[in-house]
């Protein structure tokens, strides 16, 4: 959903569109790739658990949600098995049942639910979701945007995103999380035309997993197949499962993100190795690749979406200790990334051009983050803080004038900075309560951000708001309506903005609220 | 050359931690369905105790009560009863004697200038109080005998919340005599035993 991008960004020379967009992250991450509330009633169904147990929010997880996910996704103990294969731990297992059927005739009758795995049946874990959202914004979309067809100049209300989900084992090692949208197409005219996707590949991660004991070392091992660094993160403190988890599918204003923000979701594969140690350190090493042209086409993803082709394998890393006690735990990490960006030559394809530029933008990204999380009787609190500090070193650009607004600095520096707090009260008929300060901030440059029509000083990018949220989950450890086959969450969000791309001037014109449905089935 | 250089550090980190381990090991995936919330090797992990050395007719019997809903207290009832709604006995079985197996290691994570005191209400209880030695039951380091869990080295959290649970009116096992065993203890005397619990190997 970036077509509004093109009523942002001016026609202007071919290859200065593609920089723009590696600044105008942010929001497109949450309205293009990621809609991301999702709690899958497919989990529930493999693991006999309510979506309690996983999530305090959807999707913010619990320390069992961060489990099952290292796990890969294959833990069971449900009323369905895991997966059609048979192991041979089953089939033995089922060898020793019927060797002791003699025995078990003598003993008083089973309840039908206690079949031995071997007998259990089996679902596929599919899983879809449908939000319908409500949008109002204080100041008109005409205002903010230019045209707004085919939608109203406000309060709109729109059935999109609809999401289809694989979530859960496909073998005893071996589970996805694998997500196709349709997104709703955005407001105003696109010079994009690559741009007009609806259904597209969203969030992916598929996981070996194992667990090894070594000496004093216990450890949960694995491998993470995936599309957008950090999206295998268990911590929603990192971007891809950050708060708020879901957002105007209408309208949300752009500014500068850090790279690691979402600006190669879905535009890259990445493979990596990480563990678990002692249920205290987390560690992990991921490269990532861009996917070719025809590729991300082909998967619904608009390439001309991301702010060009990495070159080579971008690492990502990521480092966490998460010592808990009792109804405690807490978690102190830090991630990071290098991207090597080489910039698109035309990204409004008016040259019928998927040429890139030789040179490279490098994109260094430090973050750290940390959470901490008490768990009360039917309540849960959870405090959260990241912070990302980008390095860019602007060669491919500063060589080429490619800036949006004319020459840029060499070098700059982008930071994001997010805390949060929340509380989801009661087990079922839950509440919860959270919220964000945001604020991004950076170096000055006339080239990407302008300048400021009354004083001519170089714009920055520097934004902050707040977002305030309450959602009510009908069902969050009881059984739901058909268990285990639905659950839903109805929130209201509000979003101000007290700083928009370096200027408080008409800032809170964007201010938005959005009332929600969600629906999983 | 750095490409390669850090396309080879990648692989290599893969190859280490797969080959670290030999082909087929891992826990069972019911034993994973059981690790996933209790820790890494069923040493405890948060709210859920450490399942690693607990006496298998113990954790057999708790299996049962959390299946038939006896055993009622709030997380009982939030994770253990839909955790064994359809496991099936002979594998209960299995996981007891599997559990029961791994050696325990202790949490360490109660009040240590509690200990002393915790000590001795467990070892001598409080007889002016109609306290008895905890000792005479769970065994001289807690380690517990048949039906009778170990409690050594269990995690503060937990011995305290069952303590505690005693007295507030949920149930465990039918015929458990902690009922009125625990009905003389004080919030003092809990949080010593906790506390002393947690440290003992």
């Amino acid at each position: 959903m970036r077509a509004y991008w093109g009523n942002c960004i001016n026609p202007v020379r071919a290859g200065v569109v593609a920089l723009t967009e590696i600044f105008v992250l942010s929001a497109s991450l949450t309205i293009g790739f990621a809609p991301s509330a999702q709690a899958l009633p497919s989990f529930a169904r493999q693991t006999g658990q309510p979506c309690g147990t996983c999530h305090t929010d959807f999707p913010a997880l619990t320390p069992y949600g961060r489990r099952f996910k290292l796990l890969g996704y294959t833990t069971g103990g449900g009323e369905f098995r895991t997966n059609p294969f048979s192991s041979q731990i089953a089939r033995d297992a089922r060898a020793e049942y019927d060797k002791m059927m003699g025995y078990v005739k003598s003993l008083p009758p089973q309840a039908p639910s206690s079949k031995p795995e071997e007998d259990k049946d089996w679902v596929p874990p599919v899983s879809m979701m449908a939000i319908v959202g409500y949008t109002h914004t204080q100041a008109d979309l005409g205002t903010l945007i230019g045209p707004s067809d085919p939608y109203s100049q406000n309060n709109n209300v729109v059935l999109s995103p609809f999401s289809a989900f694989w979530g859960g084992a496909i073998t005893d090692h071996v589970g996805a999380f694998a997500q196709v949208t349709y997104n709703a197409i955005g407001p105003g005219p696109s010079a994009d035309p690559f741009d007009r996707h609806t259904w597209t590949w969203d969030n992916t991660d598929v996981r070996y997993a194992n667990t090894a004991h070594i000496g004093p070392l216990d450890m949960i091992y694995g491998i993470t197949a995936n599309n957008n660094p950090t999206v295998q993160d268990v911590w929603n403190t990192t971007p891809a499962w950050s708060f708020p988890y879901a957002v105007s599918n209408i309208f949300g204003p752009q500014y500068p993100g850090t790279v690691m923000e979402g600006a190669f979701a879905a535009h890259v594969g990445g493979v990596g190795a990480y563990t678990f140690i002692n249920d205290l350190l987390y560690l992990e090493l991921t490269g990532y690749k861009t996917l070719g042209f025809s590729a991300q086409n082909d998967l619904g993803t608009d390439p001309f979406g991301a702010p060009g082709q990495l070159g080579g394998i971008s690492p990502y890393w990521r480092v966490a200790l998460e010592p808990h006690w009792g109804r405690h735990t807490l978690m102190v990490g830090a991630f990071g990334g290098q991207f090597d960006v080489h910039p698109w030559v035309d990204s409004s394809f008016q040259t019928w051009s998927t040429a890139v530029f030789p040179q490279t933008d490098r994109f260094t990204d430090v973050g750290f983050d940390t959470q901490y999380q008490y768990q009360g009787d039917n309540w849960w609190l959870t405090l959260r803080g990241s912070y990302i500090r980008e390095y860019q070193q602007l060669d491919a650009t500063f060589a080429n004038g490619l800036g949006p607004n004319g020459p840029t600095n060499a070098n700059d520096t982008l930071n994001s900075l997010k805390l949060q707090g929340s509380i989801a009260y009661g087990a079922d008929n839950r509440v919860v309560f959270t919220g964000q300060y945001f604020s991004n901030w950076g170096t000055a440059d006339a080239g990407l951000y302008g300048t400021d029509p009354n004083t001519g000083i170089a714009l920055t990018p520097n934004t902050n708001g707040w977002t305030a949220e309450i959602a009510y989950i009908p069902f969050g450890a009881g059984k739901m309506i058909g268990w285990p086959w639905f659950n839903a969450r109805i929130g209201l969000q509000y979003t101000y903005y007290n700083k928009l791309n370096g200027t408080t001037v008409n800032a809170s014109d964007n201010n938005t609220l959005f009332l929600h449905a969600w629906f999983a089935m | 050359m750095k490409r390669i250089g850090l396309k080879l550090a990648i692989a290599a980190t893969i190859a280490t931690l797969v080959s670290a381990v030999p082909a087929g090991a891992g826990d069972s995936p019911a034993v994973r369905n059981c690790t996933w919330c209790h820790g890494a090797n069923a040493q405890g992990y948060t709210v859920a105790p450490r399942l690693a050395g607990q006496r298998p007719q113990y954790t057999l019997n708790q299996i049962r009560s959390f299946h038939d809903h006896t055993r009622d207290n709030p997380f009982s009832r939030q994770y253990m009863w839909n955790a064994v709604a359809a496991l099936n006995p002979d594998t209960a079985r299995d996981l007891a004697n599997y559990f029961a197996s791994i050696a325990p290691k202790p949490a360490n994570d109660g009040d240590s200038a509690l200990a002393a005191k915790g000590k001795r209400i467990f070892m001598e209880g409080v007889p002016e109080a109609n306290i008895v030695s905890c000792y005479a039951c769970h065994g001289p380091n807690g380690e517990g005998i048949r039906d009778i869990p170990r409690l050594g080295g269990l995690a503060y959290f937990y011995v305290k919340a069952r303590l505690e649970q005693w007295n507030k009116g949920y149930h465990s096992t039918a015929g458990s005599p902690m009922p009125l065993v625990a009905s003389h203890l004080g919030p003092d005397e809990i949080e010593a035993l906790a506390s002393y619990l947690s440290f003992v190997n």
